[in-house]
């Protein structure tokens, strides 16, 4: 423990002009990449001194690198992490740690050149540069293929009729960037937030590394001053939705021929049994007049609306009860506080119970023949 | 108004009362209910409410070779299949969901297609497969395009079922990209795969899409189009 | 366009499809001096700690040495922490301790009053009462 202590102080000294160095940069930030260079060449020029410290820092920079690179098995199984996360999912046991692992590292943890270079000393702390072999670029795809295909597929079995718009939104509403990231964070997936240098001075063992969410994370706008990258693809939320994604594609892959239905089964255990009201969706512009071309279409009676209950129709706050019928069948019913806006919600529910439609399981499929257009 | 002609329709309401409608045919006039008989027909004279079974299903069944992989389509869903959501202002079936789900299992089956080929990058840039299947594929410009607009609507013209399809020209004097021409075939292949995926399971779905599109020694496939294309 | 979608987002439902245990990770903190650890040290050095990760394999354990009291300190799925501070208790009550940290969901404790004790996503299946639905001549007139 003392000895830990005595060489981080040791080695925060050495690093100490690093720091001042890099500050300099910053001061004079608002100058082009020519200063940052400049001034990071000052640095380095220091750090060469070479001792024992920084050798061993170089070695264990080296190892995390070769790790993420390419996992050995016998490693991503040491990462409590990792193991508890297959658990946690329950996956099957041909499913190795090192995939789970490759499934955390996302693509945008792999730097531009010009801001992750460890020779000219801008490297960037929190991970290590990866290579394009092993991260979930390809996972995440598929995945996504799967996903889509699936949840669509679901929703429209479950509500034949509901308009393409609203069915666009309902998937949205299962398989969106940001309900992944949620359903991710459930899962109990970590961010890797420590640097490396910090972690070689704790001694962590490399596997801990491995077992937590790797990308280009906002930390070095907080360590270094830089704002440089933005974008979507460079968000903690995104990161965690490559996560899933890939996670779930991986799962296809390894189970395609001995069980093709369970990566089937997993989204429906982990993403289609969410709640979602589908009613909350819609919002009609003209809901009667859509009516009556639906009523139109399917050659049935004109709607027409009937007042079922008044309350107070001369204070200042009446209440109307509308109907929709269309012949002696009830559509609809709907409250207000005058007779056009009870109107108009009767015909609202009215559409809502033809689109919200779901038929009865064992009840064969619907083809439905598309929303209504006016 | 003297140039128009029409015809008068008697109808008889529930309630006993007489109404007269005018169905109007010839050039537009606003606000004036058009003919069905007149809106309901293609530029090239096939008429919806006309349709036969025995010449235009059975064209479309003997094109796609619905028979020989063992896949039933009843002759209602095949018209709806072959009928864009532009045609008489939505008022018939339409297809643009059966398109919808049709191109999100497309484009699975494309992408499990791509993991089982070789990949076309070198050695060198090549992503490490799992469990051997191949992920550098996913996302690269070729797999795109075997299930692109361009692609999906090639197919249809080969098969020569775009002849049979029921839709409205945005404008009929103008080429076929400010038509749509390509969006409109390209839904009506993905319609046929969507509505074989509902009534047939994804078990024969899968198998059919193998075995007619992503099969190389079929012509009017997406691999030989997307060959030729590149 | 005539309808419009508005967005909406799913809500989890932890045990409807998947099961996910809430408690991800327990770090036992002790002292190997003080004497308010004892009751920790002797849990640490029984087999009771080994037999708890071998049925909880979904649970992280972490044994980390500090000075002062030794505490429980629980991480849950829903990022939440909760640490209870088990000092001068001896080896079962730091078991029982541990348990519950195990066992909960990581949700703040709520004091449930009478007629409250239900929470649902769902919307009532008895409806709710309207007095515009009665028989009109019983209806109260304004």
């Amino acid at each position: 423990m003392s000895k830990q202590i005595l060489q981080s102080v040791w080695l925060a000294r050495n690093l100490q002009v690093a720091a001042r160095a890099r500050r300099t940069y910053l001061g004079t930030a608002t100058s082009t990449y020519r200063s940052l260079h400049a001034s990071s060449r000052v640095w380095q020029q220091q750090v060469r001194l070479a001792t024992p410290e920084l050798d061993s820092y170089r070695e264990y920079y080296k190892q995390l690198q070769n790790a993420i690179n390419e996992v050995p098995e016998e490693l991503a199984s040491k990462s409590a992490a990792l193991v508890t996360l297959h658990k946690r999912l329950k996956l099957p046991e041909g499913f190795p740690k090192s995939t789970l692992a490759r499934c955390l590292t996302c693509r945008s943890s792999q730097l531009p050149s010009e801001i992750n270079a460890p020779a000219s000393g801008a490297a960037f702390p929190n991970t290590v540069p990866t290579s394009n072999f092993y991260d979930n670029h390809g996972l995440n795809i598929f995945g996504k293929n799967l996903l889509t295909y699936h949840v669509t597929r679901q929703v429209m079995a479950t509500y034949p009729r509901l308009p393409t718009v609203v069915l666009n939104a309902a998937v949205d509403a299962y398989i969106s960037q940001q309900v992944l990231a949620s359903v991710g964070k459930s899962w109990g997936i970590e961010v890797e937030n420590t640097s490396v240098l910090d972690r070689y001075l704790k001694e962590e063992p490399i596997q801990v590394s491995l077992g937590q969410l790797r990308f280009f994370n906002n930390s070095l706008k907080r360590e270094d001053g830089v704002e440089l990258i933005t974008g979507q693809n460079f968000s903690e939320e995104a990161a965690y939705a490559l996560a899933v994604r890939s996670i779930i594609g991986a799962l296809w892959a390894y189970t395609h021929e001995t069980n093709p239905a369970l990566a089937f089964k997993f989204i429906d255990d982990h993403i289609m049994s969410r709640k979602l009201d589908v009613s909350k969706i819609f919002q009609f512009e003209q809901p009667t007049r859509e009516l009556a071309v639906l009523c139109r279409r399917e050659s049935l009676a004109p709607p027409i609306s009937k007042l079922l209950a008044e309350s107070g129709r001369h204070s200042k706050a009446p209440v109307f009860i509308v109907g929709v019928f269309s012949g002696s069948e009830k559509l609809g019913e709907g409250f207000g506080s005058s007779l056009k806006e009870a109107k108009a919600r009767a015909a609202t529910d009215a559409l809502t119970k033809w689109y919200c439609y779901e038929p009865v399981k064992g009840q064969a499929s619907l083809i439905d023949h598309g929303a209504v257009i006016v | 108004m003297s140039g128009l002609w029409g015809k008068l329709a008697c109808l008889r309401s529930p309630v006993g009362r007489r109404t007269v409608t005018y169905l109007h045919s010839g050039n537009r006039v606003r606000g004036l209910k058009r003919d069905p008989s007149e809106y309901l027909r293609l530029p090239s004279g096939l008429l919806y409410t006309e349709v036969e079974p025995q010449t235009y299903q059975e064209a479309v069944r003997s094109q796609l070779n619905l028979k020989s992989n063992d896949i039933t389509l009843s002759d209602d869903l095949i018209l709806q299949c072959l009928t864009h959501k532009s045609f008489a202002h939505g008022g018939k079936p339409y297809n643009e969901k059966l398109a919808l789900l049709g191109a999100q299992y497309l484009k699975y089956r494309a992408s499990v297609h791509s993991l089982k080929s070789s990949s076309s990058a070198s050695a060198q840039n090549e992503q490490k497969p799992i469990n051997g299947l191949n992920f550098t594929n996913l996302g690269s410009q070729g797999s795109k395009l075997l299930i692109s607009k361009k692609a999906t609507a090639e197919v249809i013209r080969k098969r020569q079922l775009d002849s049979l399809i029921f839709w409205k020209k945005r404008d009929p004097l103008q080429n076929e990209v400010y038509n749509g021409e390509a969006t409109v075939l390209s839904s009506v292949l993905n319609a046929f795969i969507g509505g074989i995926l509902i009534t047939n399971g994804p078990e024969k779905t899968s198998e059919y899409i193998q075995n007619e599109f992503l099969n190389p020694s079929k012509e009017a496939s997406l691999i030989r189009i997307t060959d030729s294309m590149v | 366009m005539v309808v419009k979608a508005l967005k909406q987002s799913s809500i989890a439902r932890n045990g409807v499809g998947a099961y996910l245990f809430p408690c991800k990770k327990i770090v036992l903190q002790y002292c190997n001096w003080g004497g308010s650890s004892q009751g920790m040290r002797d849990f640490l050095s029984s087999k009771r700690l080994d037999l708890l990760a071998q049925k909880y394999r979904e649970v992280e354990f972490n044994v980390l040495k500090q000075s002062g009291h030794p505490l429980l300190r629980a991480y849950y799925t829903n990022g939440r922490e909760k640490v209870i501070c088990v000092r001068n208790l001896n080896i079962d009550n730091v078991e029982n301790k541990l348990k519950l940290l195990k066992d909960s969901s990581g949700e703040i404790l709520h004091h449930r009053a009478a007629n409250d004790y239900v929470e649902s996503l769902n919307s009532s299946v008895r409806g709710v009462w309207s007095p515009m639905h009665q028989d009109a001549s019983t209806r109260y007139k304004v």
